[in-house]
């Protein structure tokens, strides 16, 4: 059955795809819960929810990644079943993941054409490259084909899999967060493409954790879940960003948080002329300066990519310096250790909270000794004493609301929003004065994220300096005191939040330098 | 002319399985047993050999027996998911276990060799060097060969394409097991037809560890594999030869180069000027799970 | 309707020994094969392996004898990967030891036995450690494979003792492949009567020890982060290369210390066929163990014995050569599928039309 064939003659407006009754479970979480959704051709109906409200597990089940427990698929009316993406792929359902499915180390036409059924036995690759050609051309997109992935910018890899998509002759494309690592100016290019693509009589599904107002910009219609069920579907012209949040979350949501005043002391850290690598080799730091005093937070504001993980790890020593000196409370620390400058109190909490910032096979003691062990209060003569770290977690755990059997469960059981609480407790009980926080709400659900931002605020008011790393303008805009937007290595400005603004932030985070 | 030769025939005991573990591992499985793998077949090519008189039918059994080996793995490291260096393991020490018992009644020299048809080269030397621009252009010039190594590099991404991932995996050790079946017969019945029995070294004495050392060392490019084969071939050579150039050097010093030679090779290209220009199959050595 | 594979989050160690007490059963169940091929009725081939190894005064003897071997080289495997390295190289270096323990006693051969033993205790455990410790800081400064890299050393060790006493400078006067006599200051002493080298309470003890410092201890603590999440431990400070090389140098300084029991306490000279591939079987143990040095002491003298009684096999029941290899190698396959029930469990899926 080819995907031609089959999807002939769709006129604008008819259903081209239905989900009935789809329910699923994994072990300890009903994640489905007799969801029924249908798009019509042409369309671009977002789907909209929380952390765990079940978009994900649905999309992949369209895409046949999953097989349901129970309800149907209907194509074009003919009730489906998928046995592996393969047929999914052949009845025209295209996804693009929010992690790049995309081998960096191919080029782009090597991925557009992976496992294409008319790829054939030899490699055909100038026939591939005319025919991708056209349909850019006729889409819109200017891709260099016959270069490397891992060399384009985040924009351009979101349009390399949207082909491969087309390519495999597509009809029904699934987005997953299409703009989380797009700069403003990328995402209006996408939005421009997408429509071009409905235009084409395809159907869209792009799906949202929070970007609440590209829901509003690009949406025909909506879906909201909830907790796996679907809560409404309605035409986005007929709703507010309000409406839909609280439909979102099942109460009301605050869109700022309140700005404290706290009066700032003297520098605790000051960084001259900073420059680094970055795993490949090229320069993802570029001779960055600035300074961090007492009860600051500094707010680096950019789409992740542009040097932020890679100034965070220099300033905690995870990453060799190439350039420029890093001070710390009057003392040069850009050639310290690592353990000696936890010992100094600089307390880090990275992005990668899975693989770095906790070690799933120990349990929460262990855990919380990873910032003790060094400690000689907590060891004695190479013997670490295990009843007081023991005490010290208890301890933490119910400060900070830690959801777990016991101290001695092993991390890997804890939920993302657990895991960063741990991590948080685990630094903030160092009492650091200077907070490297490195997209500390990422994925995380509203309650979690209103705890972590609380708690910074918290330790700014002990005169803590912070630096905090996040790609969310609004949370960086209602938290910091100064703001740095940083594009491909440099800080485009460093203003003070007085003078800071979504547009001109958001804007700097696009390689635009403004004049003062 | 005579070193020459030797040097040849000894390059083709390590390119076989090199060949092999080099498609299997651009398909993301590490396989460490290939010394069980080529000792199994060695096994199986002498005893066909003896029984049946012909030696290529005995040629024909060390592939099977080796791919047999490769599927074992295959199963544990793929469908179970084991850890590959265990399960590596484990196929290594079933191999040299079989071998040791199942060998006794083969000791001595083989009755069955394989004949040379160019001097002293025999076909399966010419099917060596043939098969090394075959892997090639299948490698980088078919789809198929596109799809091993997408598996390689990324499952999950290959698995979202449409791909069989446990498969392309499969398919990849089976060819591994082959090629080092073919190496063992290779050895038995070509190279030093003669077996023996030994607690601390077998036959292989290594050879086929030095074939993994060798995949790694050719930043998985099939030509590059084809010169690292010769470098080797000539080293443990030379280890027999310099006995007779130096007379006061004892001979099991001389031996000790390959295994030096091969050691610093690595420890050299781990180094990260090395590691940033020759990556290895991303996902090397890691058990895929698709509803994770 | 179909099989589905699910993953376990939890594992009683109860449900473990379950699982390996039935790989351990299926195992001779497959082996009965090899018995039956040889024309020996399983049952009694069993019963002879039992007997021979656990049941007489001689075969107990030798069997404690190598388990001192097997106990340490199975050490010499945990410690390692519990900082997620893969040592390899017992072997070699417990060649390694052995020449260093022969080595002292032959440069030194008039010292008292008080004074001699100990020396050569250090001579083995330095040797051992060395060869290994090259490799661990290799593996914490640059990242090299040990794997490959352990493994070739120990053809090099091996080759090394080669030199030495196969037409070489300690060859003993008979011009075997032997060195001569270590001098008898230099022998291990041993249990009364029973002609078992005292070295077996040494072992134990250091398993007994490992055991708490790696539980306890703040390195210990270091070691194991090391070896669940590198990522994780760098994070929190730790040291991967002083780790790497602190695990190196004592897993090859365990592996010589048992170069220096055979050597010394057992066959009193170097020969070139000190070993009996034993460095490979300390991998087998110390995965069976579940990397526990507790558990290694029981499975260490379990599975020697099981494997003495095997080889013992060849003279009474006229088994060939080799039997133990392949009855380990049967073993660990079937051991290491089993694993997989540890960490999946299988369930029957109904899929419901609604």
């Amino acid at each position: 059955m080819s995907t031609e064939k089959h999807l002939r003659g769709i006129k604008r407006g008819e259903t081209v795809l239905e989900m009935r009754g789809i329910t699923k479970r994994f072990p300890g979480v009903l994640a489905n819960d007799h969801i029924d959704f249908a798009i019509k051709a042409g369309e671009i109906h977002a789907v909209l929810g929380e952390n765990g409200a079940g978009k994900t597990t649905l999309m992949n089940i369209l895409y046949g990644l999953y097989r349901p427990d129970e309800g149907e698929i209907y194509v074009r009316g003919k009730k489906v079943e998928f046995k592996s993406c393969l047929d999914a792929i052949e009845l025209g359902i295209g996804m693009v993941h929010q992690h790049r499915k995309l081998i960096p180390a191919h080029t782009v036409i090597e991925n557009i054409i992976l496992g294409h059924p008319r790829a054939g036995k030899v490699l055909n690759i100038r026939r591939a490259e005319k025919e991708i050609g056209e349909l850019c051309k006729k889409y819109g997109f200017k891709i260099a084909l016959r270069v490397k992935v891992w060399q384009l910018p985040a924009g351009e890899k979101q349009m390399v899999e949207i082909l491969k998509a087309l390519y495999r002759g597509a009809k029904i494309l699934i987005l997953d967060e299409p703009t989380s690592a797009l700069t403003p100016l990328e995402t209006k290019k996408l939005l421009v493409s997408l429509q071009a693509l409905a235009r084409g009589e395809l159907a869209i599904i792009p799906f949202i954790t929070h970007k609440l107002p590209m829901v509003l910009k690009i949406s025909d219609r909506v879906t909201v879940l909830r907790r796996g069920k679907v809560v409404s579907c309605l035409e986005t012209k007929r709703t507010t960003m309000p409406s839909l949040a609280r439909k979102m979350v099942g109460r009301e949501v605050l869109f700022r948080t309140e700005k404290v005043k706290v009066k700032m002391g003297k520098p605790i850290l000051q960084v001259k002329n900073l420059s680094a690598l970055s795993d490949k080799g090229t320069l993802a730091l570029k001779g960055v300066s600035f300074a961090i005093r007492e009860g600051e937070i500094f707010g680096v504001a950019g789409v992740t990519g542009n040097g932020q993980s890679e100034l965070a790890e220099v300033l905690m020593g995870l990453r060799k310096a190439t350039g420029g000196e890093v001070t710390f409370e009057g003392k040069d620390i850009t050639r310290s250790s690592i353990l000696e400058r936890w010992r100094m109190g600089i307390g880090y909490i990275p992005a990668e909270r899975v693989e770095m910032g906790t070690i799933g096979d120990f349990s929460l003691v262990e855990n919380i000794a990873m910032n003790l062990y060094f400690d000689d209060d907590f060891s004695q003569r190479g013997i670490l004493d295990y009843m007081k770290i023991r005490k010290h977690s208890e301890e933490a755990v119910s400060e900070f609301d830690v959801m777990a059997p016991s101290v001695d469960t092993k991390a890997k059981h804890l939920s993302g929003g657990n895991l960063q609480k741990l991590i948080i407790a685990r630094v903030l009980s160092r009492r650091p004065r200077l907070l490297i926080a490195s997209l500390p709400t990422h994925g995380l659900d509203v309650g979690a994220t209103e705890f972590v931002r609380n708690k910074l605020v918290e330790w700014k008011k002990k005169k803590t300096g912070i630096l905090l790393i996040s790609e969310d303008l609004d949370e960086v805009l209602s938290l910091s005191d100064t703001v740095a937007p940083i594009y491909e290595g440099e800080f485009m400005s460093i203003l003070s939040s007085e003078k800071a603004n979504k547009e001109n932030v958001g804007t700097m985070m696009a390689g635009v330098r403004l004049k003062r | 002319m005579g070193f020459f030769i030797m040097v040849l025939q000894a390059s083709i005991v390590f390119l076989f399985p090199a060949l092999g573990e080099l498609f299997d591992q651009r398909s993301g499985v590490l396989n460490i047993g290939l010394e069980g793998m080529v000792l199994v077949g060695a096994l199986a090519a002498v005893a066909t050999s003896d029984e049946t008189g012909n030696p290529w039918l005995g040629v024909v059994a060390g592939m099977a027996a080796g791919g047999l080996l490769g599927l074992i793995h295959g199963f544990l490291a793929i469908s179970l998911k084991v850890n590959q260096v265990v399960s590596g393991t484990g196929i290594w020490i079933l191999g040299v276990g079989l071998t040791t018992y199942y060998g006794l009644a083969y000791v001595g020299p083989v009755e069955h060799a394989l004949s040379p048809i160019l001097g002293k080269l025999t076909p399966l030397f010419f099917v060596g060097l043939a098969l090394v621009p075959l892997f090639w252009v299948i490698l980088f010039k078919t789809s198929f060969g596109l799809r091993v190594r997408s598996v390689g590099e990324d499952p999950s991404v290959a698995e979202a394409s449409g791909i069989n991932v446990s498969r392309t995996r499969y398919i990849g050790v089976l060819i591994g097991g082959i090629l080092s079946g073919l190496a063992g017969a290779y050895l038995i019945l070509v190279y030093s037809p003669t077996w023996s029995i030994s607690w601390r070294v077998p036959i292989t004495e290594g050879r086929g560890f030095i074939a993994l050392a060798l995949v790694f060392f050719s930043m998985w490019r099939p030509l590059l594999l084809l010169a690292g084969s010769f470098l080797f071939g000539t080293l443990w050579i030379a280890g027999w030869y310099l006995q007779t150039v130096l007379p006061g050097v004892p001979v099991h010093i001389l031996r000790m180069i390959p295994y030096l030679v091969t050691a610093a090779i690595l420890v050299i290209i781990s180094t990260e000027r090395f590691r940033k220009r020759a990556g290895a199959p991303a996902a090397l050595g890691k058990p895929y799970s698709p509803e994770e | 309707m179909g099989l589905r594979l699910e993953k376990r989050i939890t594992v009683t160690p109860l449900y473990s020994l379950g699982v390996a007490i039935f790989s351990l059963v299926l195992a001779f169940a497959v082996f009965s094969v090899v018995f039956l091929q040889a024309g020996i009725n399983p049952l009694t081939g069993y019963k002879e392996m039992f007997r021979l190894a656990f049941f007489t005064d001689y075969g107990l003897s030798k069997v404690v004898e190598n388990t001192t071997v097997l106990l340490l080289l199975t050490l010499a495997f945990i410690v390692p990967l519990k900082a997620g390295i893969w040592n390899i190289g017992a072997e070699g270096q417990f060649y390694m030891g052995a020449i260093g323990a022969t080595g002292v006693s032959f440069a030194l051969p008039n010292l008292p036995l008080g004074v001699l033993i100990p020396l050569m205790i250090l001579g083995a455990m330095a040797s051992g450690g060395a060869w290994a410790a090259v490799v661990g800081y290799l593996k914490g400064k640059i990242g090299v494979n040990e794997i490959v890299t352990t493994l070739l050393l120990n053809y090099v060790a091996t080759l090394a003792a080669y030199s030495l006493v196969v037409n070489g400078p300690w060859t003993c006067p008979e011009r075997l492949p032997q060195s001569s006599l270590i001098p008898a200051a230099g022998r291990i002493p041993q249990i009364g009567s029973t002609g078992i080298p005292c070295t077996i309470f040494i072992a134990i003890g250091i398993a007994i020890i490992l055991f708490f410092f790696l539980k306890k201890a703040k390195l210990g603590y270091e070691i194991r982060a090391c070896g669940y999440s590198p990522t994780g431990a760098r994070y929190a400070g730790i040291s991967f290369l002083k780790v790497s090389l602190i695990t190196m140098l004592i897993g090859g300084a365990l592996a010589g210390l048992a170069g220096f029991h055979q050597a010394s306490g057992v066959l009193g000279r170097l020969r070139y066929d000190i070993s009996k591939g034993w460095g490979f079987y300390g991998i087998v143990f110390g995965l069976v163990a579940g990397l526990d040095p507790l558990v290694a002491i029981v499975v260490s003298f379990f599975l020697e014995g099981l494997i003495y009684g095997a080889n013992a096999l060849q003279m009474t029941l006229g088994m060939s050569f080799g039997v133990a290899a392949v009855f380990i190698g049967i073993l660990f396959v079937i051991f290491i599928a089993g694993q997989f029930f540890l960490r999946y469990r299988i369930k029957w899926t109904r899929r419901r039309r609604s």
